[in-house]
């Protein structure tokens, strides 16, 4: 074997070979050169990886009590796998939980601690963050800024200010502060940034998306709030046209899009939606009582800012409750082929729909627990390095003792 | 000429080989070429940057896959395994590159995934240098940027 003269192999095989290695030894190939590194830190080598591994991977989190998280495997065959944090921890510590689609990083809000970890589950890597020292108040909400190009990355956090008077008129007040991983420090911006709107809350079970400069949190009544991270501010995008908002108190205006949960149990959007990219653009996909649409986000950028507005790209039968009007059930996964869609009040059944044969599959059970929301988030497996992180491997700080566990069980968990 | 149902393959350094069609197009591309223009079913087709040598190695390991895909009894799963075994274990590096690079280019997905899983197992595990050599690899990371990567990345290394 030991040729003294060795023919150079195209670059696209040595990654063909890299990308058989077991993840390890993968991640061993990062220091061979320049151009290595780069093609295995890119998370297009991660899925491409993980693919012949794992496959498309969904991960539960259970919000009401929060030591449970499970995975559920879209790929055949479909296993479905629950892992508590750990015993003896107490409930409700960690959020929800928010996975960029880009990166894969994970960002958990401690909130017995207060602070945040951005975590990447699959190196190992974790980086603490602390909390806002400009408001006393937690967030609204979160947000994560990243690029699969960059390892730097932000968290922009949108807070409620405080004034009785926009408050009477139903109406709220944000303001933004943003952490920036290359300062390790917060930055509250200044006043003119505020956006006020009508008062809303955020939907419970939908992550925050960054998409071409532009973060993105949809409110339950069914606009969303973005924020345009070079300008630094923020601004509202209508729901769709065309979804007459209902709640209990409003029957007089029931239509056949009327959404199932808004009629029956006077919840708001999110519940029965799904908000994330599918195909490169900023998606909703609603369950109604009939049927399930899918809203694309269109952008129009221009010199005196941007416009966007929600467009109906496609609509299918809602298999479900056409068959059993008594039930209903949300998307909880989509990407422009298939949509995973969850089931039943009790035992949650996994249904997943082809868009183009136009074939429903029952592929699984879920069990029920006594999470009130059910938050499910896509899991991207990717080698994305987190700047200034520290490895589970590592002796933690003693301030940290309480959080590893919780993130090595994670991690298990997601790499079984 | 090659006869009804048989192909003549010509290698880079002029050798010809005359093969059944159905061991032909295990390679996509050659599959393509056929199936679009009946001429080279006729003729013969020339495969551009691989030599006689390898060529013949190719055109073994699709007999072999060809005639198990047809007939499973003659040719047990268990049976192709130990050939496919026998078959990179006897290649040399040189040849082993020259071999994943033909069979790239023809697209033989079967024998590509094989090679590639072989070089794989040749890797795992080896230190960076090792690694290097046999990819023929020049390291263009300082001392510092390479530490960095180890430093990020601890429970690879």
């Amino acid at each position: 074997m030991d040729d003294p003269v060795i023919e150079y192999l195209p670059e696209e095989l040595i990654l063909e070979i890299v990308s058989r290695l077991p993840l390890k030894y993968a991640v061993q190939c990062k220091c061979l050169n320049k151009n290595m590194n780069k093609f295995i830190s890119d998370p297009n080598f991660a899925i491409h990886h993980t693919l012949r591994n794992h496959g498309t991977t969904l991960l539960h989190c259970a919000s009401f009590r929060a030591q449970l998280f499970g995975k559920i495997s879209l790929d055949p065959p479909h296993t479905v796998n629950y892992l508590g944090l750990g015993k003896g921890i107490k409930e409700s510590v960690v959020s929800p939980i928010l996975i960029s689609p880009s990166t894969g990083r994970i960002v958990i809000q401690f909130l017995d601690t207060n602070f945040y970890c951005v975590f990447n589950p699959i190196t190992g890597a974790y980086r603490r963050i602390p909390p806002s020292p400009f408001s006393i108040a937690k967030p609204l909400a979160i947000g994560l800024v990243d690029e699969a190009s960059s390892p730097s990355f932000k968290l922009v956090a949108v807070f409620d200010v405080l004034d009785f008077q926009q408050r009477s008129r139903g109406k709220q007040i944000f303001k933004f502060e943003i952490f920036e991983s290359e300062n390790n420090s917060w930055r509250g911006l200044n006043c003119l940034k505020r956006i006020t709107c009508d008062s809303s809350k955020f939907a419970w079970a939908s992550d925050a998306v960054y998409l071409q400069g532009r973060l993105h949190w949809l409110r339950q009544s069914g606009d969303v709030l973005a924020f345009d991270v070079n300008n630094e501010c923020g601004h509202l995008i209508r729901k769709p046209q065309d979804i007459i908002y209902n709640s209990l108190d409003d029957r007089s205006n029931f239509d056949v899009r009327e959404s199932y949960y808004h009629q029956r149990q006077g919840t708001w959007f999110g519940v029965d939606t799904w908000f994330g990219i599918a195909q490169g653009s900023l998606t909703l996909a609603i369950a109604f009582r009939e049927k399930i649409i899918i809203y694309v986000l269109e952008v129009v950028d221009g010199e005196n800012g941007y416009w966007s507005w929600w467009r109906s790209k496609n609509e299918f039968g809602n298999h479900i409750s056409l068959r059993d009007r008594n039930r209903n059930g949300r998307p909880v996964f989509y990407n422009g082929k298939t949509l995973i869609f969850l089931s039943g009040d009790r035992n949650l059944d996994i249904y997943e729909y082809h868009i183009k044969d136009n074939i429903w599959n029952k592929i699984g059970k879920l069990a029920c627990w006594s999470d009130c929301i059910r938050s499910f988030h896509h899991f991207i497996p990717t080698l994305a390095n987190i700047p200034n992180s520290k490895h589970l491997g590592q002796k933690p700080e003693p301030s940290l003792g309480d959080i590893l566990p919780r993130l090595c069980n994670l991690r298990s968990l997601l790499l079984q | 000429m090659a006869s009804k149902g048989n192909l003549t393959l010509k290698s880079c350094n002029g050798k010809e080989f005359i093969v059944e069609e159905k061991v032909a197009v295990m390679s996509t591309t050659i599959k393509n070429m056929v199936d679009v223009d009946d001429s080279f079913a006729q003729g013969v087709i020339p495969i551009i940057g691989v030599d006689g040598k390898i060529l013949a190695k190719l055109i073994e390991y699709c007999k072999e896959h060809a005639e198990a895909d047809e007939d499973e009894e003659v040719k047990s799963e268990e049976y192709l395994k130990k050939f496919d075994e026998k078959f990179v274990d006897e290649l040399n590096l040189n040849d082993l590159y020259d071999l994943l690079k033909a069979s790239n280019y023809l697209e033989i997905t079967k024998l590509l995934n094989l090679l590639c899983q072989k070089v794989a197992s040749m890797i795992k595990g080896k230190k960076p240098e090792e690694i290097r050599r046999i990819f023929n690899i020049k390291n263009d990371f300082t001392p510092e940027e390479e530490e960095e990567i180890n430093r990020q990345n601890p429970w690879a290394f």
